[in-house]
């Protein structure tokens, strides 16, 4: 059975969506704990 | 070879006067001097607290083509007693004399632990294996003063000092975190677009607006070819022409054609159009109401002619659009 163009524009658009979701996130990750990494090494 | 030039000079010129030789060495100078190497080693200080580093400069400068052998001192290497390199802070070579000759800076960090006169024995370079030495260099070593009047005053250790606030300090710490909340809105607003399964980007089109005439004129075209219009279908049709006929009327006079009667209609294009000019729109908007309401049959050719009425009318009162006025 033929999947409708709809649903794999659908299901294209999730997988894009994750894989930018999850660049952001590691390096949001990154960053914060670099941010932290830093604010110890002041505190200390 | 200084003195051998001079040498072979006086030989040569034996009646020269003191003053003479003077210009026969001024002479020959830019020769002797082009070969010559110059070996310096200078302190940046002659007086040195005890423990503190001072910088040592092994100064050489000979020709570019020559080879030059460095000393190699290491780290804590004594250079006499109590005085050691610290570390070696760098080697500079510069190219003099459009680069026949060039100069080589070794610079050392040097301390001293103990109060004393030093004199510190002469450096050795080697230039094509010849060796070269410095002058010897002085430092006298000073130690912390004493209080010998107060000698029963002791004080404690000093406490660790902070440091003073520096906003500086702290700005990369602030502006990653701010980065980072950016990141997580970014974030948050991505994750409800997924969560809803809708794009990121919508793209939206914008339709060109056609002129109110091009579209009724495309409306009566389409009426006009759909079928063959029947006695008893002229309801329909005469439906359809007067409400393309109102939509234009509507969109090109500017009052709410589409919801007043024929009546309504024909008074308010009188403030704009002469009795003449809309005789035949009178006409067609009769004829339309009594197919309409009373069950009236058009004669045959009329139903043409009320269309071919319509299209003048458009024509006649149509509102041409600038191609280069801004939409």
């Amino acid at each position: 059975m033929e999947v409708p163009e709809e649903v794999k524009q659908s299901q294209k658009r999730s997988f894009v969506l994750k894989v930018v979701m999850g660049v952001i996130a590691a390096v949001a990750i990154v960053f914060l704990a670099y941010a932290l990494y830093l604010a110890i090494d002041l505190i200390h | 070879m200084n003195r051998l030039l001079i040498e072979t000079a006086r030989r040569l010129i034996p009646s020269l006067s003191g003053r003479g030789w003077a210009w026969v060495f001024l002479f020959f100078l830019p020769l002797v001097g082009s070969a010559q190497v110059i070996f310096e080693a200078r302190i940046d200080t002659l007086v040195l607290l005890i423990g503190e580093q001072r910088e040592l400069t092994l100064d050489v400068t000979c020709d570019a083509k020559q080879k030059l052998k460095m000393p190699d001192f290491k780290p804590m290497q004594p250079l006499a007693p109590q005085v050691e390199i610290v570390d070696l802070l760098g080697t500079d070579t510069t190219l003099l004399d459009e680069g026949k000759r060039m100069q080589v800076l070794q610079r050392y960090s040097i301390t001293a632990w103990d109060s004393t006169f030093v004199l510190l024995p002469p450096f050795e370079v080697e230039v094509d294996g010849q060796p070269y030495q410095s002058k010897q260099l002085a430092l006298k070593v000073l130690t912390i003063p004493v209080d010998t009047v107060h000698v029963d005053q002791f004080f404690p250790n000093k406490d660790i000092q902070d440091n003073p606030f520096s906003w500086d300090d702290w700005k990369p710490v602030i502006w990653f975190l701010a980065i980072n909340q950016l990141l997580a809105l970014l974030l948050l607003w991505i994750y409800s677009r997924w969560r809803e399964n809708k794009p990121l980007i919508r793209i939206i089109r914008r339709k060109a607006k056609l002129p109110a005439h091009q579209v009724a004129m495309t409306e009566i075209e389409r009426i006009k070819s759909e079928r063959a219009w029947t006695a008893e279908d002229s309801k329909e049709y005469y439906t359809q022409l007067t409400d393309t006929l109102r939509t234009y009327i509507k969109e090109r006079f500017g009052f709410n054609a589409t919801e007043m009667t024929s009546s309504e209609i024909i008074e308010h294009l009188l403030e704009v159009q002469d009795e003449q000019a809309l005789a035949e729109l009178r006409q067609l908007f009769t004829t339309a109401d009594l197919v309409k309401f009373a069950k009236w049959t058009t004669l045959t050719g009329e139903n043409d002619a009320n269309l071919v009425n319509a299209i003048e009318f458009i024509n006649q009162t149509k509102q041409e659009v600038d191609p280069n006025a801004l939409t």
